[in-house]
């Protein structure tokens, strides 16, 4: 009996498991190790320029906008209690306006602008640099805001699996000029874990659901520049989402998981819903709660890190 | 003579009402309010006539940071300009993307991508209809990879195809695919060959352009997290784009295309090429010649507006 551990006690996973293989983030490319020099383009890095090996850690947690990732980096500075007010955090990637990238303790945020291919181009080029830079036991994390179907305004999804337009949870990639489908299913156990953090947290409505990964913003909404499908179609469709599984809708997800999965990468997405599609197709909210939504990710993800960290006496 | 300047008035009136920025959608003009999330903006806090009724010309590229450049510098060409002027950030709320207003153009940052430069357009389309603007032309200016061509060179595209060298783009709505043309405006070509050939400082071609959702694996690159192919695969896939007509690969004009022919908007692709892809696929050119290539669109079309300017 006293060799069982309390569940609650497994979360917080202050000892290694010292049986359990390290995950190193390996690339799925045989080119790379033959190539001299790896430049990281977009990201303004380059394996000649810099010493990566030196420079990155064991969280990475990424959204669409780079002043809330910024706004999220300070954050995270604050609740590690690291020295400093964090006004010296500066963005790695400043060459460039593609991404930005801050770095705080074992946390590096960045930014990946809106939809598949901005995302994927950021998560070639930061796999690429977690690999150089040797990097294990990496735990990657998506957060950002999407559209809801049938929960409340301020939800928070912790996503279980990433489907497509068509509620199939594939992500289908043209390469060359074939198509390959690959599986878009996220780190059951992280989801759980994540889940679990949140029902430590005081008014905050959180569920694991499916997440529908889409191409375009707006069609699908009545509010484009283009609607060529009427009230009763747009409905219709969106219930026949919820009845998939589909909690909420976003951009980025399903080549998200694709990705991490295919290179080692335990990987989660964590998004609030501005708004529930069922009722309407405009974000209309106020500053203030639009703000305080749009904290919500960052707030379970401060926790779930700090413990990981066995950081749990400081939690707010 | 009097029935014919009738006429000619007639004519232009007639031209105008045509080319109204029009929506392909029904449920805009019922809308009490229609807020551009995006671009944080909003028809009930601001006056869209006021600030971009006048405005002809939209030049939209990826990088908030060049599209800056490329307003300073169409204001300085268009004598807009003087000392201590700046150009700010009309969408200075969100950091989503950036616009810059200098008289009759308008700059708009993009990103990177189909979705990201697709909801931009959304916005910027119905912007331009609340704004009740007409005659707009609309040109996307931006980087490529090259198919056998020198770096540097300036494609003004004729049509943006798929990779599988179609002239059509795919979306999917309501869980259904829907197909549309990405032919751009022959006529508009044409003329931006000729400023070209004014200027005569760079190597101009007309050719189709590829638009891929991947960097990566879409564009047959070898230094990707992932691969799974080799270089010959590569080189085959690239020279039947070449033989297929195509002269550079980027990720954002296949939507550009066929979102602004739906709402009638005059539109235009020039991309300079930064390397040529049957050669690698790495960008190894050094800084000022890059910064030196990425300014050749914006010299061209800022010509462009000139020349459409001064014969106004």
């Amino acid at each position: 009996m006293a060799s069982i551990l309390p569940a609650s006690n497994r979360t917080m996973r202050p000892d290694k498991n010292p049986y359990e293989r390290e995950r190193s983030v390996y690339v799925r490319n045989p080119h790379l190790d033959a190539m001299d020099e790896g430049i990281l383009y977009h990201l303004d890095l380059g394996t000649k320029t810099h010493n990566l090996p030196a420079m990155f850690g064991d969280f990475v947690c990424v959204g669409g906008s780079s002043n809330r990732m910024k706004a999220f980096a300070l954050f995270m500075h604050k609740e590690l209690g690291l020295e400093g007010d964090g006004d010296d955090i500066e963005d790695i990637c400043a060459g460039t306006d593609r991404y930005c990238m801050f770095k705080t303790g074992p946390v590096l945020s960045l930014s990946h602008g809106m939809g598949i291919p901005s995302i994927s181009i950021m998560l070639h080029e930061l796999i690429k640099l977690l690999h150089h830079a040797r990097c294990c036991d990496v735990t990657i994390i998506r957060i950002g805001t999407s559209g809801g179907i049938g929960i409340a305004p301020g939800s928070v999804v912790i996503t279980d699996t990433a489907v497509d337009s068509f509620f199939k949870p594939r992500f289908e990639q043209v390469i060359l000029d074939n198509v390959v489908t690959r599986s878009t299913e996220l780190d059951k156990e992280l989801a759980t874990d994540l889940f679990n953090c949140s029902r430590e947290i005081p008014n905050f409505l959180t569920l694991i659901g499916h997440t529908m990964c889409t191409y375009d913003f707006y069609e699908g909404r009545l509010d484009g520049a283009l609607c060529c499908f009427s009230r009763e179609k747009k409905l219709d469709y969106l219930k026949r989402a919820y009845k998939a599984g589909v909690r909420n809708i976003e951009m980025e997800s399903t080549v998200f998981a694709a990705m991490c999965g295919l290179c080692g990468l335990r990987a989660a997405v964590v998004c609030v819903t501005l708004l529930d599609r069922l009722e309407s197709d405009q974000i209309n909210l106020s500053h203030d709660v639009l703000v305080e939504y749009q904290q919500r990710p960052q707030l379970l993800i401060s926790n779930f890190i700090k413990k990981q960290l066995g950081l749990c006496d400081q939690m707010s | 003579m009097a029935a014919t300047g009738t006429e000619a008035k007639d004519l232009e009136n007639h031209h105008n009402s045509d080319c109204l920025v029009q929506l392909s959608n029904p449920n805009i003009a019922t809308m009490k309010e229609d807020v551009l999330y995006h671009f944080n903006l909003s028809t009930s806090t601001h006056d869209f006539p006021a600030m971009f009724g006048d405005v002809k010309f939209v030049c939209v590229g990826g990088s908030s940071s060049r599209m800056s450049a490329f307003i300073k510098y169409v204001a300085a060409e268009l004598g807009l300009d003087h000392p201590g002027k700046e150009y700010p950030n009309i969408c200075a709320g969100t950091d989503r993307y950036a616009m810059y207003k200098a008289g009759p153009v308008l700059s708009v940052s993009h990103g990177m991508g189909i979705p990201s430069i697709g909801i931009m357009l959304h916005e910027l389309i119905k912007m331009l209809y609340h704004a009740r603007c007409s005659n707009i032309t609309i040109i996307r200016i931006g980087t490529s990879g090259g198919i056998g061509l020198e770096p540097g060179s300036v494609v003004i595209t004729q049509q943006a195809v798929d990779e599988c060298f179609k002239p059509e783009f795919e979306q999917i709505v309501l869980g259904k695919r829907v197909t549309r043309n990405t032919s751009l405006d022959a006529q508009l070509v044409q003329e931006l060959m000729q400023c070209s050939s004014d200027l005569n400082e760079f190597p101009t071609v007309v050719g189709n352009t590829m638009c891929t959702l991947d960097f990566y694996e879409g564009q047959g690159r070898l230094d990707g997290a992932l691969c799974s192919y080799t270089e010959k695969d590569k080189q085959a896939y690239l020279r039947a784009a070449h033989a297929a007509g195509v002269r550079n690969i980027e990720m954002e004009s296949s939507v550009f295309a066929t979102m602004c022919s739906a709402c009638g908007l005059k539109a235009a692709v020039v991309c300079v090429t930064l390397l040529d892809r049957l050669q690698g696929d790495q960008i190894n050119t050094p800084h000022n010649v890059l910064v030196e290539y990425q300014q050749r669109p914006q010299r061209l079309v800022g010509h462009f507006i000139k020349k459409r300017l001064g014969r106004a």
